[in-house]
């Protein structure tokens, strides 16, 4: 089983509908999939329709398997399952801090999944926390959706600062390109100057009404607009991702 | 009442469960909705086997115009494959999803049309509030004529169990009722009466006589017979000669292996005219046991070897047009029509047969009694089994090992089934060995005759022929040699303080530790 985080420390650049979306394109090329909604507002799976979970409440999540497997929900899609998330994860820092090893809290709480899927999935809160530090080191690989911006690229570079000064393993993270707009000039000039300095994953999102859909039709965009740009462009970094996996 | 399931409800309904009805019987109070999708009306040829093997596995096949279709009735899978032409076997039709499962079913057994159906495939869901799936099924309906039936079967989703149940309980109160078996489904749509199996159930009484329990199984056994006379004559594959020919020689193993239960003149009488039967038919089975090796062999020899076995199949294929109208010759004889019905009779009734010493003691009793001898005659065999002794007596430990396991298969029903059935089985994994032992020594005596009786039919092309006839049975020699050594270490297996034990508490007189 390999764990792909989505994380950025910036909010409102795309991790949820990233993290819906890859997670439909891992299912359908045939991987059993587990998407986990680690985010307190609980938007995955609001997309996937499915109501947050009740019984998954405060500490459980870390310390008791049973819930935490008996929490897990099918999506309509098949090899698609989701951890719902509830909003007593938004207290989840408190209680890794009051826990033993509290930063490989998340690795061992996800082990009992380990027989049932071919890729975990975890869709991240936007901070760096101690949730965060647990999810870089649970996950295999981490993509960071960075909007061209002046301020994305800013974060950008803080997260492969904190990386190195924590120690973590920068091979690990695969930025790209999230809600790109061409014919902005600033996208067009960040996205040029991000490539020189960060290895981006080539294919890049482009902004998109369909993706903003999604909230509509509640679902991955892929299944009402497949031959959206958006849709083709979330599959091709998918697969992007999966030969790192 | 309703029993609560948590697996996937496999339903059967006598009318089409509607969505409308679903809805109706969603409680008052629940935001649930049902949706369904009606398919398309289709009307094909349902399809099976003669022993109706794809029911019995739950599955069933149509043919619609250039499409087969498959479904698993238990789990609600469908696959479609085109299809051009005619096909009987499964090797006649291209690899693709169908092929795949029907090679699981039978590849001798041919597929044949059961009857004209119109079909739908319909799929339904159970939704929660904000349109979320919490539970699906599928239903098959079919029609013949006035009849109709549907078939369907539920999916759980997981996470969602209660809301499953919630989807089983309105289609119980639509009118589906649980389903285990499809085996009657034919008969119920009328689109085929029988239901034919090579082992059908005597259905003896616990405290029957030994007679009585001969005469219920020849006459079981018979009647496998006859419904295999049609297929054999029409040739339509290879198995109805099989059944035929094993129904007979399990008569003639009861007549012989329940000694004294007819009279001795009978017994003998009766032996030689069921020996008789089975003789005009031995030919064609033999041969079309030859023609489904030749893929083995060929792979078995070189490739310079594998041209003589080309023209020995060829000469095997000529030679089985004939043997094959002997054997319809004689099923379509009158004479052979009055000996089978004479039979019948005979066998209709316990008092048309003169009693024999053992004739009213019970079934247990006797069948005990001879397992018990024969199951320690094996062991006696057997256990003197090692890598020098000779073929011979290797021989004689199969041909023990048959009885005993004709012997346990007749009194079956007359001890706990999990018992026996464990035995049987052990002791059919022994006999699979000893089975190939024997067919690989067989194999080369017949291809010696060929060699020695048959070669100036192959006239300028004899020399390549017989030289893969060499090389064959070089390589068949070599297989026997390795079953021969299977055959000690097998014994062993079978011969466990557990299996002992097993068969002294279920046959021996003297109950105990066997050890």
């Amino acid at each position: 089983m390999k764990i792909l985080a989505c994380y950025s420390n910036k909010g409102g650049v795309g991790k949820t509908a990233s993290s819906v979306n890859l997670a439909y394109a891992c299912a359908m090329s045939g991987r059993k999939t587990l998407l986990c909604d680690l985010d307190p507002q609980a938007a995955s799976g609001f997309y996937f329709r499915v109501k947050p979970s009740k019984k998954l409440e405060n500490i459980a999540f870390f310390k008791d398997q049973e819930k935490l497997l008996d929490s897990i929900r099918a999506s309509d899609f098949e090899n698609l399952e989701l951890l719902p998330a509830n909003l007593s994860f938004k207290d989840f820092d408190i209680f890794l801090d009051r826990m033993k090893k509290s930063s490989s809290r998340l690795k061992k709480a996800l082990k009992v999944t380990r027989s049932e899927y071919d890729v975990v999935i975890l869709d991240c809160p936007p901070n760096i926390s101690m949730l965060s530090e647990n999810v870089f080191r649970a996950a295999d690989r981490i993509v960071v959706p960075v909007i061209p911006t002046t301020l994305s690229a800013r974060t950008l570079e803080q997260l492969y600062a904190f990386f190195e000064e924590e120690g973590f393993s920068k091979k690990k993270l695969l930025p790209f390109f999230s809600m790109v707009q061409m014919n902005k000039k600033l996208h067009r000039e960040t996205i040029q100057a991000l490539r020189k300095e960060y290895k981006m994953l080539k294919p890049q999102v482009p902004f998109s009404t369909d993706v903003e859909r999604m909230g509509v039709n509640r679902a991955p965009v892929a299944t009402f607009a497949p031959k959206s740009a958006a849709s083709i462009a979330y599959r091709a970094v998918w697969q992007e991702v999966e030969k790192h996996l | 009442m309703d029993v609560k399931i948590a697996r996937p409800f496999v339903f059967m309904a006598d009318l089409t469960v509607t969505r409308g009805q679903l809805q109706k019987k969603l409680p008052v109070d629940s935001s649930f909705t049902v949706m369904m999708e009606k398919g398309v009306k289709l009307t094909g040829h349902c399809i099976d086997t003669f022993d109706n093997l794809l029911l019995k596995a739950g599955k069933m096949l149509f043919e619609v115009n250039d499409t087969l279709m498959f479904v698993d009735l238990r789990a609600g899978d469908t696959a479609e494959q085109d299809v051009t032409g005619e096909w009987r076997f499964v090797d006649q039709l291209p690899d693709g999803p169908v092929t795949e499962e029907l090679r699981k079913i039978s590849l001798l057994r041919a597929f044949l049309p059961v009857g004209k159906v119109k079909l739908r495939f319909d799929s339904g869901l159970l939704l929660d509030d904000e349109q979320k799936t919490l539970a699906r099924f599928r239903q098959l309906i079919l029609k013949c004529g006035e009849k109709h039936l549907t078939l369907g079967v539920t999916a759980m989703l997981r996470g969602y169990t209660p809301e499953h149940q919630i989807l089983v309980e309105i289609l119980q109160k639509s009118g589906a009722q649980s389903c285990d078996s499809f085996e009657d489904l034919y008969r119920q749509l009328g689109i085929k009466d029988s239901s034919y199996t090579s082992k059908p159930d005597p259905g003896l009484a616990a405290d029957t006589t030994a007679k009585n329990a001969a005469v219920t199984i020849i006459s079981a056994l018979l009647d496998v017979a006859r419904q295999n006379e049609a297929g054999t004559a029409a040739d339509i594959d290879s198995e109805f000669l099989h059944d035929y020919r094993v129904s007979l020689r399990k008569v003639r193993s009861v007549l012989s292996l329940f000694k004294g239960t007819f009279s001795v003149e009978e017994t003998e009488v009766l032996k030689e005219q069921f020996a008789a039967l089975m003789h005009p038919t031995s030919q064609l089975r033999d041969l079309d046991v030859y023609l489904m090796r030749e893929e083995e062999y060929m792979e078995m020899v070189p490739e310079s070897a594998r041209e003589g076995i080309g023209l020995l199949f060829s000469y095997l294929e000529d030679e089985r047009e004939l043997a094959l109208r002997t054997v319809v010759t004689c099923l379509r004889s009158e004479d052979y029509k009055i000996q089978m019905e004479t039979l019948t009779r005979k066998f209709s009734k316990t008092k048309n047969l003169k009693n024999g010493p053992t004739s009213s003691r019970r079934a247990h009793e006797v069948g005990s009694k001879l397992i018990y001898k024969r199951y320690r005659k094996v062991c006696q065999i057997a256990s003197g089994v090692n890598s020098s002794t000779p073929s011979s007596e290797v021989h004689q430990l199969r041909i023990h090992c048959k009885k005993l396991r004709y012997l346990m298969e007749f009194f079956a029903p007359f001890f706990p089934a999990e018992s026996i059935g464990l035995l049987i089985r052990k002791l059919k994994k022994m006999q699979d060995t000893l089975g190939n032992f024997n067919d690989y020594s067989v194999q080369q005596h017949f291809l010696q005759k060929i060699l020695k009786e048959k070669m100036d039919v192959f006239a300028d092309e004899e020399l390549t022929v017989s030289n893969s006839i060499g090389a064959l049975t070089a390589m068949l020699h070599q297989k026997q040699l390795v079953e021969r050594q299977k055959v000690e270490k097998n014994f062993i297996q079978f011969n466990s303080v557990e299996t002992r034990n097993l068969f002294k508490q279920l046959f021996s007189s003297e109950r105990g530790d066997a050890q």
